[in-house]
């Protein structure tokens, strides 16, 4: 999700104007990354779910629709692999962009001393006492949050996931109790995450402000630029900045070219035009 | 032909998909209507027995005699004349006592008879217990003692399915279990542990029904109390061996994870206690903090910014 490489993104926004519509927001691999997540995650809370609640009607209901919690728990493993597949996928695809195309490690998923601000600036907001919100750069602190949420979270679900598909395996080498715990903590642990994908992560993501009734980005892997500019209005000032000096970067670099091989009258006018651009890039 | 292909190819699927669907519902929940088959009643029996206002004197009082024939027809037992169970000699025929009932059904069953005589059930029968379980107490369904269902029948009390809630009509009931100082919830447990999730989640299909129940780990016929010689739960080498029916390769180590019946406290598996503790008010903590910010969100969006009046930038964002 976060692992996306400025560079990457950068000689997307080359090909485009720097007045485009659309800002690329997210690659390939990160929708891909997402759109597993995302099914898997929906198949494991449909099959889950009503084995947790199983005094429950619509459980016992739909358990019969699927033909017995036998294939449920086929369909719940199945999911549960695609979703730890996902995960070592995301973990080696951020190492390999990194390491291999040494690419800039995503600081900007990185919890900051910013984010803390930033929330107690809402606070402040929600009671009154500011009118402004707080401005995001690539990730709000409620999309960090989102994003830690499930790098807590899955070690502890797919780690007592395991335990509760090997439970004779996994007692050869952890104590017998580990069982039952990993049992009410793997219970508990996807009520949470049922309760926080369908009320926090929707409504920030889908349903609030700015974004209802529904943002595409993560599929589309753009957003457009308005949206941008309130969403994460430093980012994309950020890459404004970037793209103006590129710009001028490249002028210049015409111009130099140029000179060498030009009489130098025109040269002249030529490069004083380039400084104004660079400046301007720079305050944007 | 390969445009009309494109076309029937994907309405087969999606059929066979309904098909399938509908199958798999009715397997589950649909309710059997049982054959009701013919009653032998060679010696005419129910010609007056059946009918419901047949009473006998005795010195108690009127006693009625009537015997539901509906019951008797849907019963496995249809092909077998009332003297097979009651006298042969007509009109001295009695009513059954809970220890002449088991003779009865005990000479042609007889291995589960001797079971059942050594069970704790059957010593309690000795001696004298009018609450204690039967052959009909289990094996009885539609309410009388006439409506003895064979095991694979899904309303059969003793499907394998029904069992943990037969079980529960006395073990649940709460004056049994004050009369008999029987402290644990074992129905309520069993029905939150995975075996008992899984039991009553699986299809009816007989051979997924191979989910724990009661009489797995306690025996049916010959059930004991847990700390009885020759439990299969009085100890942890017992319990292992128990649990290695199912989950092969099961050792001490497992059997130790099990809670059982009991509840986790602070001193039986405290790890479960403090675990179950740390969970809830976890997810209440973090679930609370998300609430708070969408209800924040929501209402200043419903609402609008603050002292729009004096500042451009009201409604939140840009
Ligand atoms: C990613 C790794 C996961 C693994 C390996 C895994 C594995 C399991 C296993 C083995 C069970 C026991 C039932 C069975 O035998 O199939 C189970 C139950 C369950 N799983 Fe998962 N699971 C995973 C993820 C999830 C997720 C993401 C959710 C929901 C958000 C979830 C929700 C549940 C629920 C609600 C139950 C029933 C628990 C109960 O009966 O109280 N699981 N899981």
């Amino acid at each position: 999700m976060t692992a996306i490489s400025m560079a990457e993104r950068m000689e997307e926004m080359a090909s485009s104007a720097p007045a485009a519509e659309y800002i690329p927001r997210f690659g390939i691999q990160q929708r891909i990354q997402h759109f597993l997540m995302m099914t898997s995650f929906l198949l494991l809370v449909f099959t889950g779910l009503p084995q947790k609640f199983n005094d429950a009607s619509l459980s016992q209901w739909w358990m019969g629709v699927l033909g017995g919690v036998d294939n449920a728990r086929m369909v719940h493993r199945f999911a549960a692999w695609t979703m730890i597949i996902d995960c070592l996928y995301h973990i080696s695809y951020i190492a390999f962009s990194t390491v291999a195309l040494r690419r800039k490690f995503p600081i900007w998923a990185i919890p900051s001393l910013k984010d803390a601000q930033d929330l107690f600036h809402d606070f402040e907001y929600f009671f009154g006492r500011r009118t402004d919100r707080p401005r995001f750069g690539r990730f709000s602190y409620l999309e960090k949050f989102d994003y830690w949420a499930i790098f807590w979270g899955i070690p502890v679900i797919a780690g007592s996931g395991l335990i509760l598909m090997f439970p004779v395996a996994a007692t050869k080498f952890l104590p017998g109790v580990a069982v039952p715990v990993a049992f009410l903590a793997h219970s508990d642990e996807a009520v949470l995450a049922v309760l926080w994908v369908f009320i926090v992560h929707f409504f920030f993501v889908h349903l609030g402000p700015h974004v209802f009734p529904f943002n595409p980005s993560m599929f589309t892997g753009k957003m457009s630029r308005e949206q941008y500019k309130v969403l994460h209005p430093l980012e994309l000032e950020e890459m404004e900045a970037r793209e103006g000096r590129r710009l001028a970067k490249q002028e210049r670099d015409e111009v130099a070219t140029a000179s060498a091989s030009q009489e130098s009258a025109p040269v002249a006018a030529d490069a004083s035009h380039v400084a104004g651009e660079q400046t301007e890039g720079q305050s944007a | 032909m390969k445009k009309l292909l494109f076309v029937v190819l994907p309405l087969l699927a999606l059929a066979v998909g309904v098909g399938f669907l509908v199958k798999a519902t009715r397997n589950t929940t649909g309710s059997t209507t049982k054959p009701v088959g013919a009653v032998l009643d060679s010696k005419g029996c129910l010609e007056c027995h059946g009918q419901k206002t047949l009473v006998k004197m005795t010195s108690q009082g009127e006693v009625p005699i009537y015997v539901e024939g509906q019951v008797l027809a849907a019963s496995t037992h249809r092909y077998l004349d009332c003297t097979a169970c009651h006298s042969s000699n007509l009109h001295q025929g009695k009513q059954l006592t809970m220890q002449s009932e088991v003779e009865r059904c005990g000479s042609c069953h007889t291995y589960e008879r001797d079971l059942y005589r050594g069970s704790v059930h059957g010593q309690a029968l000795d001696q004298g217990s009018e609450d204690i379980a039967t052959c009909t107490s289990c094996h009885s369904t539609g309410g009388s003692v006439h409506g003895v269902a064979a095991v694979l029948d899904l309303e059969a009390t003793t499907f394998r399915r029904n069992i943990a809630s037969t079980c529960a009509r006395c073990h649940a009931n709460e004056s049994i279990k004050a009369k008999y100082g029987m402290e644990l919830e074992v129905y309520e447990s069993y029905q939150h542990s995975v075996h008992g999730k899984a039991m009553e989640l699986a299809s009816n299909d007989p051979r997924k029904l191979n989910k724990a129940t009661c009489s797995d780990c306690h025996g049916s016929h010959d059930a004991k109390p847990v700390d009885a010689p020759g439990s299969r739960v009085g100890s942890i080498s017992a319990l292992a061996e128990t649990c290695a029916r199912c989950h092969r390769g099961a050792d001490e180590n497992y059997a130790k994870g099990f809670v059982g019946h009991k509840e986790a406290s602070r001193s039986y598996f405290p790890l479960v206690y403090y675990g179950e503790r740390f969970f809830f008010l976890f997810t209440a903590a973090v679930v609370f903090f998300g609430v708070l910010l969408v209800s924040f969100e929501g209402y200043r969006w419903l609402v609008g910014g603050v002292r729009r009046d004096h500042d451009d930038d009201g409604k939140g964002g840009s």
